[in-house]
This record gives structure tokens, C-alpha cells and sequence, in this order.
């Protein structure tokens, strides 16, 4: 037990290079919409911040402390029901709303923790589900508070005003994108603080071996919880981000058991229990599955040559690829379970490694 | 019968078996003694193929073992009745004894194996339909023993079979094996009670830390000084 | 106390078919260890490949239940074989992921063939159903004694064979026994007097004679507490009037007691096409035992009802309303030839005005196959998995793989028929219920919630656990969209689930184990 915390405990602090390079894309991705003013790149660019938010705040509940919720769509669809009844039932701007929303999804975490918590393995999975299939179907039920099935529409977004000065009116993306921008760098690095710190060691330590973690003393359920609610304060705000973002909210978009699988396979395409997992991630999900959207790959092999537009294979891609993402994240899932079960990044990882040793 | 040569074995990192040569004749009854994690069951897991070895060569009667499966070296005629008993549970004690036979070549005996079980270990009989995770550690040795017979074994590994049994019982199960070699059955047996094992084996091998240090006739090992002092307490 | 019986009667029926898709999930998870994440999906596979067999080859869909277990058996070993098999040793998470994702690729690969339109799949018995349990549900004995009554007469006057008589004395019995413990029934009193003149005329002679007697009795009684009524006394004219056709010279003064009958109805609804047209039948009767004048004066008078019949019949929708006032001065030998042919069949039998009541719990009949099978299945597999080598085989790898392999069993051939017979029990249960359900790609992610829950619910790995299962969650389903609510139901099962899993985490049925 001892060896793995002085292990994990070795990557401690930020070499130079890592510094570096992080100011840089940080530069880069601040300086982005003054270059480009596509919105179409922007939106696809808040997608990918979106996802990184919702990945690493998983990776801190599941990679981190090995607890694999497959129910985190209740913490997103909380966090955005929230933020969206009161702005337009209480006319509460959300950037408050949004506080109210962690603060709401946080007491329903310390709920949900304390009945899924008793349960390990694939029964913690399990219970994780039904939980949020719960919250699902008090949403399509609730019809006062939650308009039920047919969801929640917002009809305006107030300026975002500081005193008598408006910061902005939320007309472009361009706002979305900053926002975006600036939470999923916060919960990077929330969860990079984590990480290297005593409760990111406890967190690591459960996940290696709970019974040895315990003997050493460390309270399973504190520090479970703790991870909980972390992970699911940051959920709720990628919850409340998407909600105002895309404007319409209703259950099957917010808390169906799909957001919950897309939160996991964020992580485990890029690869679980590492910092930039979730990025990798989303790096590849979000293009991949807004380019089947657009049906730029179609296009995209017709160009190519591959095959021709009016064939009857292009005929099938062109009506058919729109529809085919969730296909493709299927076969990207299988594919890198049986291939590279530690992700992209550890299979990246590995081939390097392996390719250095061939050096020597 | 049996020849492991040269046989290496890790768990991951962790080097078990060090050059391992071991051999069994026909008829004969074999035993490897050796102290708590000294690689006995390892070697008896490397037989029946439960884990596969880094190095070393395991054949018998002649027939490589090294491209079998597991269920391949039963039907070989190499059965081991595995430390801890492993009785199905859930089972009646006549389903346990039938599992035993599944091997085609066995099918047809059933019958008669499930008669000379129950001659061998009458206690079986009264205890036919109870289930196997019901029965006491002693019964359940039986039923492991008797289960490992209904194949129609031609080499029966033996893994601690006297372990946490009361010392009259001990003697019983001693008595069974030697009954069992003497229907023709070769014994290759991995014990701890190391004076009743080598008083009824032909010849034994002393392992240490995953390494061969001694062999010779169960005769010779039991008047061996080293054996003596670290197993004996004498 | 009915709704309550309906309720748990279909979820039982449906809870035969849960059964089915939890204890496939439990072979696999017994014998792997594995939480197929893609059982669902199985099912949806099993429901499109019947909706195939429907659509293009005209196969029933139970029927197509014998292509569809082979195939389904095939895909899942192919799946085990080329998937799970893989990541056997691996950590359980990344086994549920790689489940995962093979329902999504089965399931959205399905949606680009198909589309994601809802498909129907309609047979001659979709809506089909049929009654049991009347006796139970009807607790009011007075009523129970009354409908059996009933239900012989029924059967009595609609039977060809020879027992009618028979089944009207049963008949008999039961009125006389329901008027016992509920005296003075109007309904009962009517119906019993028109079973007794049907029995009447079975019968000859003093029996019949008596018989008629008795009926009279019962008339007048059910006339006394609803004197205008125009079906009894329609009934009692009918009886007087088949009573004269016997009666030899009294036939006159019965044919008159009839007309009295038949005017007291008059005078309570004048325009009943049935006391009209039973009336002119009657008077039609009469004439053919008179001669000359007579007859013809009862011909013309019976015609006279005939007329006034036809004017208060509804004109049936598409045909010409009779003129009747062109039918009004014909001569004698006229009407006679067209009476000859209205009444020359017409039967002078009582009739039953049979009570709406809706007795007994209605039983959807593609459920009730549907169950049937089931149970044919699930007996089938318990044979299987206790007699048979290989089926203790795979009971043997579930319960110790180590110790199956040194027996001699190939636990990946296991693994392969585990995984194989869990898909064919998912694809099993996706043929039965397409008959009732709507079948669309993603109906998959429903029933793998619902399996976990009844294999959690019966305990993991557990057959029987997940057979009970299944039957409880069918039921609490059924109950909870009745006494709760249809939109409340799920979260109903689920709390369910999560108590279990808390308090009870081996499940309710211990740790039997496969
Ligand atoms: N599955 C395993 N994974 C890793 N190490 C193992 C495993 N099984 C055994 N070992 C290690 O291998 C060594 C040999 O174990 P083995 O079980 O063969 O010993 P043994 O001689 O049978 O001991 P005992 O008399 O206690 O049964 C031990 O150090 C043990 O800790
Ligand atoms: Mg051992």
C-alpha cells in the first residue's frame, strides 16, 4: 500500500516543458474567436469544452477513485433543469442559477452517495443507473415543476450585466465559447489540484484495493463522497452550461442512461484516471461525431474518390452516416476495450515506450 | 509417465518455480514436500495446464503438454483433486460424482465409479443428496478425492489432501491413497505432513522457495538430516 | 377485488416473459461473471428478426420462435467467442463498457437498416381475448348463481346437440338456488319462467304440463314487480302460445291468455317489433287449426301485426324501408301465401335478454400463448441445466471455473453456450411480446434495466431467483400503473430494485446460485 502512494506520489509538480506548453494552447484558445468567426467551429469548439468538462468531472468519481458511475446524466440533468426552471419560472439569471444548480445537484449527490456508496462493483453500477432513471422519470412525472415530457424552452437570456454595464447579451457564441473555455479549464485544473493532493492519494488508494485502503485507516464513505460531490458539482455545471447553450432542455436530453454512457466513453476512449484523458477524449468523440453529423465525412470520401456520389454505396453513406454516430462510438468502444483498454493516451503511451526500448 | 524439466514459472513479476525437474513413473507415488508458498501448487497447476509456464518442458507418456487446455490433460489421464477440495457448492454430493465422470472416456464407468466411491467412503453414500457446500471440511475431502476417481484417472495429483483435518482423519486419507495406488492409480502427491507422506511414498522432492533442494526414496528423505530439522521438528 | 385480480393476472402473464430475459442474463453472469450490458438489445435483435419471418415469409410469430432460438444461439456464441471472451479476466468495468458498446452497435445498426420508425406487427389474434375466473371475481353469490343460470340457458338454446334439456334443468337448479338466497329477483324470476317454457317444450305430456305451470308462476311473479315490462310478457305470450300448439281442444283459451299477454305489452310500448312480430306469428299459429271465415279473420289480423312490426323495426342501414301501407288491402289467399312464408319457421321459443355484466378478468390471448410458452421453456432449461452432462456442466463452470476445468470442461466451450442461451432466451422473449409491443431499435435499453433489476431482485446468478423475479416485477409493474400510476410504474420497480440492493444484496432469494 505504502509503494503505491509513494508511486502515485512521484509525478508530483510541472516540469518547464508542461508549463510551457500550456500557456501556449491556453494563448491559443483564448485568442481563437478573434481569428475565426465561423460559428460553426465555435459551436463545434463549446462542444468539445462541454465534453471536457463532463469527462473530467467523471474521471475524478470514476477514474480517480474507481467508483464507475453509470448514472451521471442525474447530475447534468439536475444541474440543468435547475438553472433553467428558475430563469424561467423565477427569472433568475442563470450564471446565479447555475450555483443553485451545484448547490442543488450537490444535495442530491449526498442522497444518491449515501444509498449507492453500500454497494460495490457491478452493484454500485447498477444502483448508479437506477438512480438516474429515477430522477428521469420524476422529471417526465413532475409535470408542474418540469413541464414533463415536453420539456423546457427558454424564451430569453438575460444580458449578463455588471452594475449598469452589460458584459455581454449572449448574442453570438462567442460568449458561450469564453465561458465554455474557462470551465473546462477550471475543472482541469480542479481536478489537477486534486490529484496531487492527501485526498487525491486517499481517492487513488480506494480505487487500487478498498479493503486495503480502509485497513490503512481511510474512511471509505468520507472520502467516496467527497469524490461524489466534486464530481457531480462540476457535472452540473456542464448541465447548466449545455441547458443554456442549446436553450431547450427535456428529459431524454438531459437525463437519459446515453448521456450517462457518453460521459464514461469520453473518459475511456482517452483514457480513464489520467488528467488529459477526457480531452483526448473529447478530442476525438466531438470532431468524429460532428463530422458523421454534417455529413462532411461523406462528402469527404466522395472527394477522395472512394466512392462515387451517385453510386449505390454513396447514396447509402450520404443518407446514412448523418445518423451513424452512435454506431461509430459503439465500434470506437469495442475497439478500444479489446485494443488499448487503457485508452488512446495509454495506448499512445505504450507504443512510444515500446518504440524508445526498440531504440535503445 | 510424467517428466517436468527445466520448468520456470512467474506470477507477473514474481518468479515462482526455478528449474523445476520432477518425475513420475508409472505406479509409483510421488510426493513434494515443502514448506507454506515454497511453489508446490504451482507445480501442480503447471501440470494440469491452470497456468501456463515461462519456460521448461512437461510431457507425458510421452505427449507434450505445453499446446493443452486444461479439460485436454484430464482427457490425458492426468486428474488433480486441488488444494481447498473446490466442490461445487451447489451440488448434490451424486452431481459432484457425476461432474467427476464428465470426460467421455469416463461416462461409461459412471455407474461403476459411483459404486466404488461410495465402497471407499461409505460416510458419501448417507450423504448422497446433501448439497456440497453444506458438507464439513472432512466430507468434503472425501467427495474431492472420490470426484478426482470417477475419471478414471492414470495419474491423480494430490494437493494437500490432509490439510485441516483432525489426525485420526489424516491417517484414513493416507490409508485411501495407498489404497487407491494399489488399484493402479500413480500418485503424485503435494503434502505438508511430511512424515505420514513419505512413509507411503516410493520416492519424494523437497521444494524450497521455488527450487528442488532434495529427492530420493520417502525412505531416505525421512532419515535425512535436512528433512529431519526443517519438517520434522526433530 | 376484480381489478385487482385483472392487474395481477397480466403481470404475471407478462412477468412469464421477464422471466425469460432475466434468466438469460443470469446464465451469462453466472457463468462469466459478465453483466451483459447488450441483453436488451439481444431482444431487440429477436424482435426484428420475427417481424422478418412475419413480414416476408408469413410466419407467426410464436412459430417463428423455432428459427429464431438456433439464430439467436449462434449470434450469441458468436459474440462470446469474439468479444467477451477477451476480456474475461479483465477489470468489470471494462467488461460492462465492451457490452456497452455492442448494444450500440447492434442496436444503431438496426436503426440504419430499419430506421427508427415505430413497426407493428399485426396478427389475426393481436387484440384478441378471452374470460376466466368469472366464478371468482363475481363475490356476490346471488349474482354468481344468476349468471351460471344464465350462461346454461345460453348455451342450451344456442346448443345443436340433444343436451339443451339437460342444461336447462342445471338451469332450473340454479335460479331456484340464486332466488334463494336473493328472493324476489325481477331478472332472475323472468329468465328462470322463459328456461322453464324452453325446458316445457322439450318435454311431453303431464311433465310438460307441469313444467309450463311452473313457468307461468315465475311469469307472473317478475310481472308483479315490473308489470309493464314488454320482454316478460312478450316471453309469457311466447309461452302460452307454444303451450296451445300442444294443448289439443283448450288450444283456444291459451291462445287468448296469449292476445292478454300480448296487449298488456301493446299498451306498455306500442311500437316492440318483437311483441308485433310474435304476436302475428301467434295469430298465424292459430288460423292454421281453424278453417273459412275464422282463419281468415285471424290471417288478416295476424297480418295487420305484421305490418305494424315492420313499421317499428329499424330499417337496417342500406336497405329500402318497407311500404307498409302498400301492403295494407291484399286478398285473402295473398296474405296467406306471404304469412306462409314470415312465420311458416317462426319459433315459438323464449328469449333471454341477457345481462351486460362484465363478469370474469378479460386474459390478452398473445399474452396467454405467449406464457404458455414460456413455461414450456423455462421447464425445458431447468431439465437441461440439472440432467443432462452438459447442462451441469455449465451449472459446474458458473459455480467453480478452476474446478470445471480440472474435471475436464471446456469452460470457453461453456462460455460459448451460456452466452448462446441467454441470447436465445432474450431473442425468445423479443418474439413473444412483438405481438403486443411496439418494435423499434432502441426498445433494448428498457428490458436490460429491467433484467438487471430481476437478476438483482432474485439474486445474481440465481435461476429460479431470476424466474420469481421476472413474476414480481411483471406484477408490481402491472399493480403500479393501476393503483399508482402508468407513468410511475418504473420508478415503482426501481425503488424495488435499490431496496434490495441495499437490504438484501444477495437478492431475495439467498445465493442459489446457478
Ligand atoms: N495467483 C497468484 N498470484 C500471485 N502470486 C501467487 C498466486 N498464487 C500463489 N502465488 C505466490 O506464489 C508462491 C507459491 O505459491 P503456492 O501456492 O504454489 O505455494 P504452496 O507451496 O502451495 O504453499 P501452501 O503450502 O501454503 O499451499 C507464493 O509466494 C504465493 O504467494
Ligand atoms: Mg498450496
Amino acid at each position: 500500500m505504502k509503494t503505491i502512494l509513494n508511486k502515485l506520489g512521484n509525478n508530483r509538480g510541472f516540469s518547464p516543458v508542461a508549463i510551457s506548453l500550456w500557456i501556449a494552447a491556453l494563448a491559443g484558445l483564448a485568442l481563437f474567436p478573434q481569428f475565426v468567426d465561423n460559428p460553426y467551429a465555435l459551436h463545434v469548439m463549446i462542444l468539445f469544452f462541454l465534453s471536457t468538462i463532463m469527462g473530467e468531472s467523471w474521471n475524478i468519481l470514476g477514474g480517480y477513485t474507481g467508483q464507475y458511475s453509470v448514472g451521471h446524466a442525474a447530475y447534468f440533468g439536475v444541474g440543468a433543469y435547475t438553472t433553467m426552471m428558475l430563469m424561467q419560472y423565477r427569472q433568475i439569471p442563470p450564471w446565479l442559477g447555475m450555483w443553485a444548480g451545484v448547490a442543488v445537484v450537490m444535495v442530491v449527490a449526498l442522497v444518491i452517495g449515501s444509498i449507492c456508496f453500500r454497494l460495490r462493483g457491478p452493484y454500485f453500477v447498477l444502483a448508479s443507473i437506477a438512480v438516474a432513471e429515477i430522477m428521469r422519470l420524476c422529471a417526465v412525472n413532475l409535470k408542474d415543476l418540469t413541464n414533463g415530457a415536453e420539456g423546457i424552452l427558454a424564451t430569453e437570456i438575460p444580458p449578463f450585466k455588471i452594475g449598469a454595464t452589460v458584459v455581454t447579451d449572449f448574442l453570438s457564441k462567442v460568449p458561450f465559447y469564453y465561458i465554455g473555455l474557462s470551465f473546462a479549464v477550471l475543472t482541469i485544473v480542479a481536478t489537477m489540484l486534486v490529484q496531487h493532493s492527501k485526498l487525491g492519494y486517499y481517492f487513488q488508494a480506494i480505487r487500487e484495493d478498498q479493503d486495503a485502503a480502509h485497513a490503512l485507516g481511510i474512511s471509505l464513505s468520507f472520502h467516496k463522497n467527497v469524490a461524489l460531490l466534486l464530481s457531480a458539482g462540476f457535472t452540473s455545471l456542464a448541465g447548466s452550461f449545455y441547458a443554456i447553450y442549446v436553450g431547450f432542455i427535456d428529459p431524454p436530453t438531459v437525463l437519459a442512461l446515453d448521456i450517462s454512457v457518453q460521459i464514461v466513453l469520453i473518459c475511456i476512449i482517452g483514457g480513464i484516471g489520467t488528467i488529459y484523458g477526457p480531452v483526448v477524449g473529447s478530442l476525438v468523440l466531438v470532431p468524429l461525431s460532428e463530422a458523421l453529423r454534417s455529413n462532411l465525412i461523406a462528402q469527404g470520401i466522395f472527394k477522395l474518390g472512394l466512392a462515387s456520389e451517385e453510386s449505390g454505396v454513396g447514396v447509402f453513406l450520404k443518407e446514412n452516416l448523418a445518423h451513424a454516430h452512435a454506431l461509430i462510438y459503439g465500434i470506437l468502444v469495442v475497439v478500444v476495450i479489446l485494443f488499448m483498454p487503457d485508452g488512446v493516451l495509454g495506448f499512445a503511451r505504450k507504443l512510444f515506450t515500446a518504440r524508445n526500448r526498440g531504440n535503445a | 509417465m510424467l517428466k517436468i524439466e527445466k520448468l520456470n514459472f512467474s506470477y507477473g513479476d514474481l518468479k515462482v518455480l526455478w528449474d523445476i525437474d520432477l518425475e513420475v513413473k508409472q505406479g509409483e507415488i510421488v510426493t513434494v514436500v515443502g514448506s507454506n508458498g515454497a511453489g508446490k501448487s504451482t507445480t501442480l497447476k503447471n501440470i494440469s495446464r491452470l497456468v501456463k509456464p515461462s519456460s521448461g518442458a512437461l510431457t507425458f507418456n510421452g505427449t507434450d503438454l505445453s499446446k493443452l487446455e486444461p479439460h485436454q490433460v484430464v482427457e490425458l489421464g492426468i486428474v488433480q483433486v486441488p488444494e481447498g477440495r473446490k466442490i461445487f457448492p451447489e451440488m448434490t454430493v451424486l452431481e459432484n460424482l457425476r461432474m467427476g465422470s464428465y470426460i467421455k472416456s469416463s461416462r461409461g464407468d459412471r455407474s461403476a465409479n459411483i459404486d466404488r466411491a461410495f465402497t471407499l467412503f461409505p460416510r458419501l453414500k448417507e450423504r448422497a443428496n446433501q448439497l456440497g457446500g453444506t458438507m464439513s471440511g472432512g466430507e468434503q475431502q472425501m467427495l474431492a478425492i472420490a470426484r478426482g476417481m470417477m475419471a478414471n484417472p492414470k495419474l491423480l495429483l494430490l494437493d494437500e489432501p490432509s490439510l485441516g483435518l483432525a489426525p485420526l482423519f489424516v491417517r484414513f486419507i493416507f490409508d485411501i491413497i495407498t489404497e487407491i495406488n494399489k488399484q493402479g492409480v500413480t500418485i503424485l502427491l503435494v503434502e505438508q505432513n511430511v512424515f505420514q507422506s513419505l512413509r507411503i511414498s516410493h520416492r519424494a522432492y523437497v521444494l524450497e522457495t521455488g527450487r528442488v533442494v532434495l529427492s530420493g526414496t520417502g525412505e531416505a528423505l525421512l532419515n535425512d538430516e535436512h528433512v529431519k530439522k526443517a519438517f520434522l521438528g526433530m | 377485488m376484480a381489478i385487482f385480480l385483472q392487474s395481477l393476472i397480466s403481470g404475471v402473464l407478462i412477468g412469464g416473459v421477464y422471466a425469460l430475459i432475466g434468466i438469460g442474463l443470469t446464465i451469462i453472469f453466472g457463468v462469466m461473471r459478465v453483466i451483459n450490458f447488450a441483453h436488451g438489445d439481444l431482444m431487440m435483435i429477436g424482435m426484428y428478426l420475427t417481424w422478418n419471418l412475419f413480414q416476408y415469409f408469413h410466419m407467426d410469430p410464436f412459430m417463428s420462435i423455432v428459427v429464431g432460438i438456433p439464430a439467436m444461439f449462434l449470434f450469441g456464441g458468436l459474440l462470446q467467442k469474439v468479444f467477451i471472451n477477451r476480456v474475461l479476466g479483465a477489470l468489470p468495468q471494462n467488461q460492462i463498457l465492451l457490452t456497452i458498446g455492442l448494444g450500440l452497435i447492434m442496436s444503431n445498426a438496426v436503426m440504419l437498416v430499419y430506421t427508427s420508425d415505430y413497426k407493428i406487427l399485426t396478427t389475426r389474434y393481436s387484440s384478441d381475448s378471452f374470460k376466466v375466473l368469472q366464478s371468482v371475481v363475481n363475490p356476490d353469490k346471488y349474482e354468481r348463481l344468476y349468471d351460471k343460470g344464465n350462461a346454461l340457458v345460453a348455451e342450451a338454446l344456442a346448443g345443436k346437440g340433444g343436451n339443451a334439456a339437460e342444461l336447462l334443468a342445471k338451469a332450473d337448479k340454479k335460479y331456484e338456488e340464486a332466488l334463494k338466497v336473493k328472493p324476489g329477483q325481477f331478472r332472475a324470476l323472468a329468465n328462470w319462467g322463459a328456461s322453464l317454457a324452453s325446458l316445457a317444450r322439450l318435454r311431453q305430456g303431464e311433465e310438460a304440463a307441469a313444467l309450463y305451470a311452473r313457468a307461468d308462476e315465475k311469469f307472473a311473479a317478475a310481472a308483479a314487480i315490473e308489470p309493464g315490462d314488454i320482454d316478460i310478457l312478450c316471453n309469457w305470450a311466447i309461452a302460452y302460445a307454444s303451450r296451445a300448439a300442444t294443448a289439443g281442444p283448450g288450444a283456444d283459451s291459451l291462445y287468448e291468455k296469449a292476445y292478454e299477454k300480448f296487449k298488456e305489452g301493446e299498451e306498455a310500448r306500442p311500437d316492440s317489433y318483437d311483441l308485433f312480430n310474435a304476436w302475428g306469428a301467434t295469430l298465424y299459429r292459430q288460423a292454421l287449426i281453424k278453417q273459412g271465415a275464422e282463419a281468415d279473420r285471424l290471417l288478416a289480423a295476424a297480418w295487420e301485426k305484421y305490418r305494424v312490426a315492420l313499421d317499428a323495426k329499424p330499417v337496417e342501414e342500406g336497405a329500402e324501408p318497407v311500404d307498409t301501407e302498400a301492403l295494407a288491402n291484399k286478398p285473402p289467399a295473398e296474405i296467406r301465401a306471404a304469412l306462409d312464408q314470415v312465420y311458416g319457421k317462426f319459433p315459438f321459443a323464449p328469449r333471454l335478454k341477457p345481462d351486460k355484466r362484465d363478469a370474469g378478468i378479460s386474459v390478452s390471448t398473445p399474452l396467454a400463448i405467449s406464457f404458455v410458452i414460456t413455461v414450456a421453456i423455462t421447464l425445458l432449461l431447468y431439465w437441461f441445466l440439472m440432467k443432462t452432462d452438459t447442462g451441469q456442466a455449465i451449472r459446474a463452470t458458473a459455480q467453480d471455473r478452476e474446478a470445471a476445468q480440472l474435471m475436464g470442461i471446456n469452460v470457453k466451450r461453456m462460455s460459448i453456450l451460456a452466452f448462446g442461451m441467454g441470447a436465445s432466451l432474450a431473442g425468445t422473449a423479443g418474439a413473444l411480446v412483438s405481438p403486443t409491443y411496439y418494435i423499434f431499435p432502441q426498445i433494448g435499453g428498457t428490458f436490460t434495466l429491467k433484467a438487471f433489476v430481476i437478476t438483482v431482485l432474485g439474486g445474481m446468478g440465481s435461476i429460479l431467483g431470476a424466474t420469481v423475479g421476472g413474476i414480481i416485477i411483471g406484477v408490481a409493474e402491472s399493480l403500479g400503473a393501476v393503483y399508482i400510476s402508468a407513468g410511475w410504474k418504473d420508478v415503482v420497480v426501481y425503488v424495488l430494485f435499490l431496496l434490495v440492493l441495499l437490504f438484501k444484496p444477495s437478492g431475495l432469494f439467498g445465493k442459489s446460485r446457478v
